[in-house]
């Protein structure tokens, strides 16, 4: 296979090899790779355009431990939480508050549509080459790996990377407003998506004295804050005294990833091999 | 920029013109310009002249993923602005008049569409950005400090929205602005000067939500010549509404599995509808569209199938089918010089521009030669016309006994701390030259013209296959290399590679000590 040594007849297989690349091993990989990300897409189960079926609710338990001081039984509908039951027992006297979402009240998880999204982008890239296409470079088929690759990766990575907040901002995120009995001003809720887990994070909040020695350096954004952060909401100073953090797998997350690995490695591999030829082409003899 | 010093790059480009894989269009107002982006990142700007002659001008450089989408930043009386957004969620504000960048901005998602809107407050004319992309909303942005200012939000089903249209009203105050999600639902906006003067962030929620079940919406354009309709195009359909009521008047599926990318309004009764082989197809709208005739309307209601479907009445072709690596993009332009041009753009992946001029009485063609492309030109081909040929840096150290092609050069690093630039070239050499006498070479005349092999300069014969890396560890950590002074020396990796019995010989890499 020495390149420097390939001859006429050895090049005349090659582009043979080649040709049998585009047509037929291409097409296969493609076929494949459809069929994986439409189960991926399948998973999130949102109906799209005309077909609006009812979208199935799966309940989530949040915190089954006798150890976690947070509970909280999730309705996850498609990428909104239609319904959320948390029950958030008080350090300090052992007091059981218990909060619903208010009737009617859905908190969106972009994460989950943002990725969805982005496997359909992947999806109506692969629609229109199918068997009737005809490929005839290799830079072609690169190109369409290349963008078929980015938008698995975006979908990838709003799984894995929740949003960085503020504590203003998870503040001012409208969740607080969206329960009854209402939360009181030292609590605050977030939800996010990390992985293949639907995390629900509580925070327990004390006002600092305006006449506090305590010296006050307000946090930045992270996804998940640490006791002692503090931040300014209105004209009162914050801290966080107590952070509760409890999590459910959701198992079809947990597939639309491992689909997500699978089509990027098959793309990187339909990717290399078409690179192998590449460095033929641009042979010239010495 | 430090100080009142300024920099003018100058660029050696070679025989070969750049890449330029076109990813987005734009023609500026006067029709004097062109911009392209590319899928490298870099924006090219073409001048038109005025019987549509076109000429690179200017490669600008800046950002690092793919341009998305490029847009008028300023009316066009004024400094002549432009935006790029790219994949990474670069914007980027450029004029360009001299190519500079003004403002520059990163934002955590991407956006894929951008269209400027201007209002007048008082005596005031503020320039807004609406911009749409992978995220639930349509952002508005200052058009001078591309600065987020508030947000188009929506209340029932919000997701990302494919293509947005910017309807002006002349006689109220309120514009609209109509979106399609990627979901088939249209949603309305109102947008007036005084929201536009907010200064607070309150978003602004939608007028109106109408599910239109139109799957993967490529674009949306408002007739501004009926002031009466909306053309939705889709991948497999594009589609006519009635601006009031959007209502559905006409549906037009695509044929032999090709995909419409795009689409826009010619005239009153014309659309032009593109695809994404690169072909572009006039249709006559029936009269069930047209607001000026008795029938309009006499569709609504009907099932899909039974609307009356428009006539094909042209069809514009490529004239040269060469290989593209990726589908091009096609986008119709008004012009609003003295001939009032309609021109339809296309840029493709081998850096090609071509234009076909839409005459404004166009007969219908009982020929199968459809509307001829009025010109065409590429990088490459703008590079191949200029006398004397772009040079190279080491043009005159790479002569090839008989052949008009330098010898290429396939590897290089520049070193600073000895002026000296390496090129490792196609036949397995390397040459390092001092790097400023060589560029005095190819930009300036003087004595040096006269010697044979000037500037003096070390040619290195090892490989006998192309170089495809060239490594210098000392610029890059001072601590790889622990001996200061060192005669010239090159190592190879494995010296077994040398003997060119592996075929993976042309992937060595030499390192080299100064």
């Amino acid at each position: 296979m020495a390149a420097a040594m390939a001859s006429a007849a050895e090049r005349a297989v090659l582009e043979e090899e080649f040709k049998w690349l585009l047509q037929e091993e291409v097409h296969g990989v493609l076929r494949q790779l459809q069929d994986i990300l439409k189960e991926a897409s399948h998973r999130f189960a949102l109906p799209v355009g005309v077909t609006e079926g009812p979208v199935k609710q799966e309940n989530f338990m949040l915190g089954t431990s006798s150890a976690d001081q947070v509970k909280g039984v999730l309705m996850l509908q498609g990428d909104a939480l239609c319904q959320a039951d948390i029950n958030l027992k008080m350090p300090r006297n052992n007091q059981l508050l218990h909060f619903t979402f208010r009737e009617d009240k859905q908190w969106k998880l972009q994460q989950i549509q943002d990725a969805r999204n982005h496997v359909n982008q992947a999806i109506y890239l692969l629609t229109n080459r199918d068997v009737n296409y005809q490929f005839k470079t290799g830079s072609e088929v690169l190109k369409l790996m290349d963008a078929v690759m980015l938008q698995l990766t975006r979908a990838r990575n709003r799984l894995t990377t929740p949003a960085t907040l503020t504590l203003p901002e998870i503040a001012s995120s409208g969740l607080t407003k969206m329960f009854t009995p209402a939360l009181p001003s030292d609590i605050l809720v977030n939800f996010y998506i990390n992985l293949n887990k639907l995390c629900l994070t509580v925070y327990q909040l004390h006002a600092l004295q305006p006449n506090s020695t305590k010296n006050f350096r307000p946090t930045g954004g992270s996804i998940l804050h640490n006791p002692g952060a503090m931040f300014e909401c209105g004209s009162q100073r914050y801290e966080v005294s107590h952070v509760h953090k409890v999590e459910c797998v959701v198992p079809w997350l947990n597939d639309a990833l491992v689909f997500f690995t699978v089509s990027l490695q098959l793309c990187q591999q339909l990717k290399d091999k078409i690179s192998v030829f590449s460095s033929y082409w641009n042979y010239r003899p010495y | 920029m430090a100080g009142n010093s300024l920099v003018l790059p100058i660029v050696l480009w070679g025989r070969k013109a750049p890449t330029h894989c076109i990813s987005a269009i734009l023609l500026m107002d006067d029709v004097s310009m062109i911009v392209t982006g590319c899928h490298d990142g870099q924006i090219s700007l073409w001048d038109l002249s005025l019987n549509l002659e076109i000429n690179p001008r200017a490669l600008l450089f800046g950002h690092t993923a793919s341009i998305t989408c490029l847009s008028k930043a300023s009316a066009s009386s004024e400094k002549q602005y432009i935006v790029s957004a790219s994949e990474s969620g670069e914007m980027c504000l450029w004029d360009v008049n001299d190519g500079r960048c003004i403002e520059f901005t990163k934002l955590a998602c991407t956006h894929t569409g951008i269209q400027f809107y201007q209002f007048t407050v008082g005596t005031q004319r503020e320039g807004r950005l609406l911009c749409h992309g992978h995220y639930p909303e349509i952002l508005v942005v200052d058009a001078t400090s591309l600065e987020v200012l508030y947000s188009l939000v929506s209340k029932i089903s919000p997701d990302w929205i494919s293509s947005m249209s910017i309807i002006r009203s002349h006689r109220t105050q309120e514009d609209t602005v109509v979106a399609v999600s990627v979901t088939g639902i249209l949603k309305v906006w109102i947008v007036t000067s005084e929201v536009s003067r907010m200064q607070d962030t309150e978003p602004v929620f939608e007028e109106e939500s109408k599910p239109i079940y139109c799957q993967n919406c490529q674009s949306i354009s408002f007739c501004a010549f009926t002031q009466r309709s909306l053309l939705v195009v889709c991948s497999k359909y594009w589609r006519v509404f009635d601006a009031g009521d959007y209502s559905l008047l006409c549906s037009v599926p695509s044929e032999n599995g090709q995909t419409w990318t795009g689409g826009d309004f010619v005239s009153a009764d014309k659309v032009i509808i593109w695809t994404e082989d690169g072909q572009s197809f006039i249709y006559k709208l029936p009269a069930s569209c047209l607001p000026a005739s008795d029938t309009f309307r006499s569709d609504v209601g009907k099932a899909v199938e039974n609307l009356i479907p428009p006539l094909l009445f042209s069809v514009l072709d490529r004239a040269d089918k060469q290989l593209l690596i990726c589908p091009p993009v096609t986008r119709f332009f008004y012009g609003r010089r003295e001939c009032f041009h309609k021109l339809l753009i296309q840029g493709d992946s081998s850096g090609r521009l071509c234009i076909w001029s839409v005459p404004d009485t166009l007969e219908l063609q009982d020929n199968t030669e459809g509307l001829r492309m009025t010109t065409s030109t590429s990088l490459q081909e703008a590079f191949c016309k200029l006398m004397p040929r772009p040079a190279g840096i080491i043009d005159q150290l790479s002569l090839i006994p008989n052949s008009n092609e330098p010898l290429k050069v396939t590897a290089s690093v520049y070193i600073p701390a000895h002026g000296r630039l390496v090129c490792g070239r196609e036949d397995g050499s390397i040459v390092i030259v001092p790097a400023t006498q060589t560029a005095i070479v190819q930009l300036l005349q003087g004595e040096h013209m006269l010697r044979r092999g000037w500037p003096p300069h070390r040619n290195l014969r090892a490989h006998r296959n192309k170089v495809t890396c060239l490594l210098y560890p000392h610029q890059v950590s001072s601590r790889s290399m622990k001996t200061k002074s060192l005669p010239l020396r090159y190592y190879s990796l494995n010296r077994q590679l040398v003997d060119g019995r592996s075929d993976a010989e042309g992937e060595v890499l030499i390192l080299l000590a100064l």
